[in-house]
């Protein structure tokens, strides 16, 4: 524990060997077939691919929403696959935030009240819920629209409020599944620039996407096929790419 | 999640579909409403015992003989008198106090105001027998029994019919024609199974015989019955023997002979009213737990729907940290709120429809406190029992399809 803290980059994610099999009755479908990469804490990493390349599949893993079929999976140093159920919400709880593209806010809540929703769920008790997820929407440029519903709010001022959701509990790992797939080019580009702030502010950062323009946010990118990582770069914030390995 | 979070959830969720989340109660309602009318006829009837114990004490004979319906064997009935009575006052031991009676049917004339009401022809021990209250002014005595004074005890029906709220006490009123004069007035007893109890008048024996012919009577020393208190501390049942005894060996029956009497026990009517109690609470009971299973089922039913509509909610819980647990929780948090809302619905409609039954039948109904615990007890057993399975399932979602799901 100790030792691990003392690293100067500890690695956020970390997969080896990582096979995800869906059993569909008579026939089983292979999603990830032997994924290895590690994601360092603050890094940037766009995950890119055609649908069944199994980035999704991917983003349910290191989001500890699923177990994998065999390999070693990481997150934040703890190994998920001994992971008991409520073990897993735990460390959802503790250190993931996830955006979803359907922003998947509770209609019903206030913009407030979805950000405060993580709250109910964690066990710190002392904390102020409706403070911090005041000041959450504050830093997402919505302090304005607290008492709002989804209805009442435009598709990125929404996703604004799923940013705030996620980062309510502060994680340490910031999982966007393609978090501008319902945006016109405008609010996904001031999304892809409120996110970019928050990695810059030392959050991990893994979003998924098949839009180039908004993989080219990401100081890294991992192209899947079939369920294998077949490309892995680093690139400059410009989008000009250094290929740094092939798989 | 603090138990205060959880249902406030499940208040505004609830809130969100009114009108459904209204109708699927009605079956809890209905249920718990019957619970609640039920236990309060039961209390109702058990306050009945216990006032006519109370009133009349369970050591009381009445002796009658049997009325015979075939006309073929008329000839066959027999004859209670004045004879009887005095054999079994003599000769039976452990008989406390005895009296005769007569009745029939008078009319009484005050003024402007009449009624017809039963009268009673009875000895100046009946009031020892039944240990008579009055309300006002005393009963008659023996000297006024053997003289046959003129002189009458009203009950309070007849007092209000015939006096309104003017005292009756003194007043001289016509009774078939002849002037008696109203002595005292018996203590309201209330009423028995929607029976008026107190629509009667008593007047001593003999100024019956001499001043209300009966029809009915072949028999000047003829009696309708005989009532006597037993001894306090002998055995009821062995008077009861005894009774049946003298009176079938004056009568000359044989032993292969109907009895031809009957000596009427205050447990037979008790245990009457206790039939008529068990009735109804079986007729409550089976209401009850037919709405309550059918309500029941229905909450399960809506339950079910709500966690199919509310799917990608529950994948968006789940992402967000929400143990298994806590899902649970929140769904059966919902039904149970239901059920509880529908207890307590069903425990108002319960008393208010207790109280119109109430008055409808002057059954008396008490709602005992226990059974307001009772009902919302049910109502939670009912949330949980049939709210488990819905929550178990939205409990056992996989997050990653419930988001998929629009």
């Amino acid at each position: 524990m100790f030792a691990s803290r003392n690293e100067t980059k500890r690695h956020a994610i970390e997969c080896l060997g990582l096979t995800k099999t869906y059993d569909l009755g008579n026939e089983k479908v292979p999603a990830l077939r032997g994924v290895s990469f590690s994601v360092q804490q603050g890094e940037f990493v766009a995950i890119m691919g055609a649908s069944g390349s199994g980035k999704s599949t991917l983003a349910n893993l290191i989001g500890a929403l699923d177990t994998p079929t065999s390999g070693e999976l990481r997150i934040d140093g703890r190994a998920i696959s001994s992971m008991s159920n409520d073990e897993l919400a735990h460390l959802r709880n503790q250190s993931i935030g996830f955006v979803f593209q359907q922003f998947n806010l509770m209609a019903r809540m206030t913009a407030l009240e979805n950000v405060m929703l993580p709250l109910v769920y964690s066990s710190n008790s002392g904390v102020d819920a409706a403070a911090l997820a005041r000041t959450r929407l504050q830093q997402v440029g919505l302090g304005e629209r607290l008492t709002h519903r989804p209805n009442q709010l435009s598709g990125g001022q929404q996703q604004r409020v799923a940013i705030a959701r996620a980062l309510v509990n502060d994680p340490k790992i910031v999982i966007a599944d393609e978090p501008t797939g319902a945006l016109d080019t405008h609010n996904s580009h001031e999304i892809m620039t409120l996110l970019s702030e928050l990695n810059e502010k030392g959050l991990t950062l893994v979003v998924i996407t098949h839009e180039p323009d908004i993989a080219a946010y990401a100081d890294r990118l991992l192209r899947f096929r079939d369920g294998q990582i077949v490309e892995d770069t680093r690139q400059r914030h410009d989008g000009a790419r250094v290929k740094e390995a092939t798989a | 999640m603090t138990l205060q979070a959880l249902f406030r959830e499940a208040i505004t969720a609830l809130r969100l579909n009114l009108l459904r989340s209204a109708l699927t109660a009605i079956g809890v309602i209905i249920g718990v409403g019957s619970l609640v009318v039920m236990s309060a006829a039961g209390s109702g009837a058990n306050k009945m015992i216990e006032r006519q114990i109370a009133d009349q004490g369970t050591d009381v004979l009445i002796i009658r003989a049997v009325k015979v319906e075939n006309a073929l064997r008329r000839g066959a009935a027999i004859v209670l008198t004045d004879q009887d009575m005095r054999a079994v006052k003599e000769l039976v031991p452990n008989v406390q106090f005895i009296s005769r009676e007569v009745y029939s049917n008078v009319t009484l004339v005050s003024g402007n105001a009449s009624w017809i009401t039963e009268y009673w022809g009875v000895d100046a021990s009946y009031a020892d027998v039944f240990n008579v209250k009055l309300s006002q002014g005393r009963f008659f005595d023996e000297g006024e029994v053997r003289s046959g004074a003129k002189v009458i005890v009203l009950s309070a029906t007849v007092s209000k019919k015939l006096f309104g709220n003017q005292s009756p006490l003194d007043q001289t009123l016509r009774m078939a024609g002849v002037p008696v004069r109203v002595i005292g007035v018996r203590a309201k007893r209330g009423s028995v199974g929607g029976r008026d109890e107190d629509n009667f008048i008593i007047l001593p024996i003999t100024t019956a015989r001499a001043h209300l012919p009966n029809a009915e009577m072949s028999n000047p020393r003829q009696l309708s019955l005989f009532e006597l208190k037993v001894a306090s501390g002998a055995d009821r049942k062995e008077v009861k023997r005894d009774v049946l005894a003298l009176l079938r060996e004056r009568k000359h029956l044989r032993g292969d002979q109907e009895d031809k009497l009957d000596i009427f026990d205050m447990t037979q009517f008790i245990q009457m009213l206790n039939t008529t109690q068990s009735a109804l609470t079986w007729l409550l009971s089976v209401t009850a737990a037919i709405s309550l299973l059918v309500g029941g089922i229905g909450i399960m039913n809506i339950m079910l729907v709500s966690v199919t509509e509310r799917t990608q909610e529950i994948g968006l819980r789940i992402a967000i940290d929400a143990r298994k647990r806590d899902i649970l929780h929140q769904f059966l948090a919902e039904a149970v709120t239901l059920c509880v809302l529908a207890g307590l619905v069903g425990v108002g409609l319960g008393v208010a429809g207790g109280a119109i039954f109430a008055r409808a039948s002057d059954w008396p109904l008490i709602i005992p406190p226990l059974s307001i615990v009772a009902a919302f007890v049910v109502s939670v057993g009912v949330g949980v029992l049939f709210g488990y399975l819905p929550a178990r399932r939205a409990a056992a979602m996989n997050p990653i399809e419930a988001l998929k799901r629009e």
